[in-house]
């Protein structure tokens, strides 16, 4: 079977001027060896090749390196969407020259009400945020804004939504995950994640999705009996995403930050040659049911779901296919539906 | 009767018996929903099977499904009778405005990545 890459995840630069309690790369410094402007060139180029469609960049903070505007034009220029996800720290300072990149969209992190979003990730935070999603909305561009849960912030769900609802942005929630600086005893468990999922399907279904566009990302699902709009075909790791680390490394996703799963460097192989190569991304290119994990082996949905999000079955239990943070299984074994 | 435990978890973020129930409710009407867009994207495939003697396949990994079927529409209905283009184009516009409807709710944006509309 030949799978076709549709979406790149880059982390432009590990550089960011945060240091935030549970950022999964544990970003701060850049890494030893970042791409050259000109190797980034040459990456936009492959990703093109290979028929790309949707390129993210990202950190660190994207913004921070001094090359992003060229990179991202690269990307515009070949064809490609165009879109970043940001801290919105420095936003302000860039946002004529992002509107003259028309990116598709914009992720910017808030991560609770001002008093549980600086306590994650530092004082003076919060309104810059704000200022940068206002400034994008100003400029028409589509934004969304990316929100982390664990147990540091999932109580402020509620007032966030007082806060957001019919700013005209997007809301992605996502859970936070034990890897890099976020520590396990910090990851909702599996009655909290349900109820923020709860929280997901209670507000699409009180508003119109114009006033609050809240959907939650990958790490929320699976074929339940009781929430609407669970439909979910596996994880896309290396079947139609990749995520491309600042020093040249391919993943299946960048939050598979384990040197187990890089497949190759874009500084010794193209990325045709990483993408074709029969024996990357086994894990889900090969997946047959005998991967699914003990979590997901007896279900019912597991050939089709996979064993759901594979960084986050993986951060958890140290194997793919099985992924304990599913509706399906708490329905099943704790709700007893 | 509700859930205990169901119930139970809603409080954590003040949801109320009412929500959950309206959940549950939205949840068959969805479940109901995808067999009726199932049912008309077999109709229109069949319809332009028939046709035009040409399928179209669902992008992989099911993106922009059932959408794809809409791409092949236009050279379809060409030349062809005023009711095979009428019922072609109101198949398509239901399908459509269905499967809109449907709009995701969970695990449509691959994390660290970012959601669009």
């Amino acid at each position: 079977m030949t799978y076709k890459l549709k979406c790149a995840v880059w982390e432009l630069t590990l550089k960011c001027n945060l240091r935030c309690s549970h950022c999964g790369s544990s970003a701060g410094i850049p890494r030893k060896n970042e791409l050259t402007t000109k190797e980034c060139f040459k990456l936009c180029e492959e990703l093109a090749d290979l028929g790309c469609k949707d390129v993210s960049l990202m950190g660190g903070e994207p913004f921070l390196r001094e090359d992003w505007f060229q990179v991202a034009q690269c990307v515009n220029n070949l064809g490609m969407n165009l879109n970043f996800v940001s801290n919105g720290i420095v936003l302000d300072r860039y946002i004529d020259k992002i509107a003259k990149l028309k990116p598709k969209v914009v992720g910017i992190s808030l991560d609770g009400i001002k008093e549980t979003h600086e306590s994650i990730r530092g004082k003076g935070t919060f309104d810059k945020a704000i200022r940068a999603i206002d400034l994008l909305r100003e400029k028409g561009i589509q934004t969304t804004i990316i929100t982390t849960v664990s147990k540091l912030n999932f109580k402020d769900l509620p007032k966030m939504k007082d806060l957001l609802f019919k700013k005209n942005a997007n809301w992605q929630i996502q859970v936070a995950m034990p890897f890099g600086n976020f520590k396990k005893e910090q990851i909702l468990s599996k009655e909290e994640f349900y109820s923020t999922a709860m929280f997901i399907a209670k507000e699409r279904i009180k508003n119109k999705f114009e006033d609050m566009p809240v959907i939650g990302a990958h790490c929320y699902g699976y074929y339940s009996k009781i929430l609407p709009g669970c439909k979910w075909d596996g994880c896309s790791a290396g079947t139609s995403a990749i995520g491309i680390t600042s020093d040249g490394n391919i993943v299946g996703c960048l939050s598979m930050g384990n040197n187990r799963f890089m497949e190759g460097n874009i500084r010794n192989q193209n990325l045709r040659q990483i993408w074709e190569n029969p024996s990357s991304f086994s894990y889900n290119q090969k997946f047959d049911k005998t991967k699914l994990g003990p979590n997901c082996k007896n279900c019912k949905y597991g050939i089709k779901c996979k064993g759901g999000c594979n960084s986050m079955s993986y951060s958890i239990t140290n194997q793919f296919h099985n992924n304990p943070y599913c509706f399906y299984n708490i329905e099943k074994n704790i709700i007893k539906v | 009767m509700m859930n205990q435990k169901l119930k139970e978890i809603g409080q954590k973020l003040d949801i109320s018996e009412k929500d959950i129930r309206s959940i549950g409710k939205k949840g068959i009407a969805r479940n109901i929903l995808y067999w009726i867009i199932g049912i008309i994207v077999a109709i229109l495939s069949f319809v332009v099977g028939f046709f035009v003697g040409k399928g179209t396949c669902p992008a992989e990994g099911g993106g922009g499904y059932p959408f794809a079927a809409g791409v092949v529409i236009p050279s379809m209905i060409s030349g062809k009778k005023k009711s095979t283009k009428i019922a072609v184009l109101l198949i398509s516009a239901i399908a459509f405005l269905v499967a809109l409807k449907a709009a995701p709710v969970f695990g449509y944006a691959i994390k660290y990545n970012v959601y669009k509309r």
